[in-house]
């Protein structure tokens, strides 16, 4: 078990530097990086010296080694409109992101897999139906088109929650962690917890929505083949309960494959935070990265792509490594 | 309709073949009739925009009498309203349908062929070929997709096309796998060394042995692919990285009738309804297919 481990967390390696590799010919073998370093600011003096400066000339392996050389040091250069380092923004923008997106994925599970388990035990029924025409309604639904519903509906016209952004102006907490849920909390200030939770209610409530539909689908057609099983029909026949059957014996070897889901939906999620941050004017790494595009902020852009996709990649290697720990029925050689 | 059902059904003597037999579950599918539906009156939309649209999706109102017909609401002549400009928004709807069809066939079809193609070299050659391409593939899976056609497009420039390029290059691992798991499944097989003893090639093995394996697969696949990339490319026109105006996209659309939202509720609904509707027709089409064409996943549903 012990190798599988050991292997599965080397086999990250190869796709980190692929990653690293990927991002580094966005911008060096696709585009021109004079151009793209220097925007609007492309001069043929302000070239020479940015050519120098990243040593452009040399040959594309010495400029990959550079490339990565830097990254691992931890400066991903500067950021072409703030002149500041990318990284310095990077950490400012991160828990936005990773605060909205946690709130999402919980609301997701907390939604999704009872919908599943009910439309599973009332296999057929109205409220079976019902969940699976939401289900594949959600699952269709773009998430920006969800997000300015939303704000129409419960921002303007019924005025329950705030429309943009994560807190209103005025408003500042103690920054501790950067997530301004825990920052409120551990400052103790229930009024600033309340508003926080305010503003994230309706940006975590759409981008929920998509994985919550995926989630309720799985859950459903897992726990329909589960309750097919021979065990279970001699659990019905010796008299247990039909919630019992439900929650005690079927509920755990159906909740396996969820696991999966679940990672791949975070994946689809961090997709989805791009565009959710930018419809509520949520300070993350998503918009950041989208505002850098617009702006032709090549080292913002990088930055960003890079953050999100190493993200994903280790979400896939806890994915990985919790099954070691859920299924004792694998093994691991 | 359950399997048993159709078991128990006379069999007509013409449906024998492997085709026609599909065919018949396909047409006893309700998923995949309403995705068909739903595609087709959409496709009918496509083709037939110029007749049942009653501007040109372009045609604005600037000039007429100082915006008078901008942000209209819904009326007999208007069945949608009117943007800001004073587009009948109806007549952009029915053109958008063009639009979002041809970037969702468009993308998936360039997918499929670079993806068919790196998986079957992948799945013949084996070894170090194998190991490369699958793990190129790996990669560019470990991009959320939306993220890794943002940084193609952010090279490449803000245009309809590199969008369509960006949201097909995305996709191609999806058909990789697919074609190189049909070769590995079919090639160790007794027929196919025999047609290989014969001297068939390695082309020739292809189209006739591998290929008709994973067709079902595929369509499954691109069919549930077109959806996502409408999304997808939605998604991109919407942040301006996609569609550019005047063109009729609907991402584009819902991006530029954002800010009158708060009045004109009608010229934020009625682009997102279609995008919803397109892709729903294409995942209940998708879903049905693959109950249908998948045997593997037949028994999951009862």
């Amino acid at each position: 078990m012990l190798s599988y481990i050991v292997r599965r967390v080397l086999a990250v390696v190869p796709v980190l530097i692929g990653i690293s590799f990927l991002t580094f010919a966005l911008l060096h073998v696709i585009g021109n990086p004079c151009v793209a370093l220097l925007g609007d600011h492309f001069t043929p003096d302000a070239c020479v010296e940015i050519r120098l400066r990243y040593r452009l000339d040399d040959p594309l392996p010495v400029r990959y080694a550079h490339f990565v050389g830097r990254m691992l040091h931890g400066d991903l250069g500067n950021s072409i409109t703030t002149k500041r380092p990318v990284v310095a923004e990077l950490a400012e923008k991160l828990p936005a992101t990773f605060e909205l997106a946690l709130a999402a994925i919980v609301l997701a599970v907390l939604a999704g897999i009872p919908l599943g388990i009910v439309a599973a035990a009332r296999h057929n029924s109205a409220v079976d139906v019902g969940a699976m025409v939401w289900a594949m309604l959600g699952v269709s639904m773009p998430v920006f088109w969800l997000g300015l519903m939303l704000i129409y509906v419960f921002a303007f016209q019924l005025g329950w929650f705030p429309s943009l952004g994560r807190l209103p102006s005025g408003l500042t907490i103690p920054r501790w962690s950067g997530m301004y849920t825990l920052d409120a909390l551990r400052a103790g200030d229930m009024q600033a917890f309340k508003i926080v939770l305010q503003h994230l209610a309706l940006p975590a409530f759409a981008l929920s929505t998509i994985p919550a539909a995926f989630i309720a689908r799985i859950t459903r057609s897992s726990m329909l083949e589960v309750l097919g099983q021979d065990y279970i029909r001699t659990a019905r026949a010796k008299g247990v309960t039909e919630r019992a059957v439900v929650a005690r014996h079927a509920l755990k070897n159906a909740l396996l494959p969820l696991v999966t889901v679940i990672g791949l939906q975070t994946g689809a999620l961090l997709s989805g935070a791009v565009l959710t941050e930018t419809i509520f004017a949520w300070n993350g790494v998503g918009r950041w990265t989208v505002d850098a595009i617009t702006g032709s902020d090549y080292p913002v852009v990088q930055a960003g792509v890079l953050v999100f996709a190493v993200t994903f990649v280790f979400i896939n290697l806890i994915v990985d490594l919790s099954y070691v720990w859920l299924d004792p029925r694998i093994r691991y050689e | 309709m359950s399997a048993l059902d159709l078991a128990l059904q006379p069999r007509p003597a013409a449906a024998r073949s492997p085709q026609g037999d599909a065919m018949r579950r396909v047409r006893a599918s309700r998923l995949a009739m309403a995705g068909l539906g739903i595609i087709g009156f959409l496709t009918f939309c496509a083709i037939a925009a110029p007749w049942i649209s009653i501007q040109h999706p372009d045609a604005d109102g600037i000039w007429s009498a100082f915006m008078r017909d901008a942000k209209q609401p819904p009326s007999l002549r208007h069945w949608m309203g009117t943007d800001k400009l004073g587009r009948d928004l109806a007549s952009r709807i029915v053109y958008g349908a063009r639009t979002s069809l041809l970037i969702g066939v468009t993308s998936v079809s360039l997918a499929i062929a670079v993806g068919a193609a790196l998986g079957a070299v992948a799945g013949f050659f084996g070894r170090w070929v194998d190991a490369v391409i699958m793990r190129l593939m790996d990669i560019m899976l470990a991009f959320p997709s939306l993220l890794l056609a943002l940084g193609i497009v952010a090279l490449t420039g803000p245009r309809l096309l590199n969008a369509m390029l960006a949201v097909g290059i995305v996709s191609i691992p999806t058909y990789a796998r697919i074609v190189r798991a049909s070769v590995l499944a079919e090639v160790g097989k007794d027929y196919v060394t025999a047609s290989r003893a014969l001297g068939a090639s390695p082309m020739r093995l292809l189209l006739r042995h591998v290929m008709p394996n994973a067709l079902a697969p595929l369509i499954v696949a691109a069919s549930l692919g077109i959806g996502t990339a409408i999304l997808e490319a939605a998604g991109l026109g919407f942040l301006g990285l996609g569609a550019q105006p005047p063109l009729a996209e609907w991402g584009l659309m819902l991006a530029d009738n954002r800010q009158s939202m708060t009045s004109f509720w009608w010229l934020v609904t009625c682009p997102g309804v279609a995008i919803m509707l397109t892709v729903l027709g294409f995942n209940l089409l998708g879903d049905g297919l693959r109950d249908v064409l998948d045997p593997r996943l037949r028994g999951g549903r009862r």
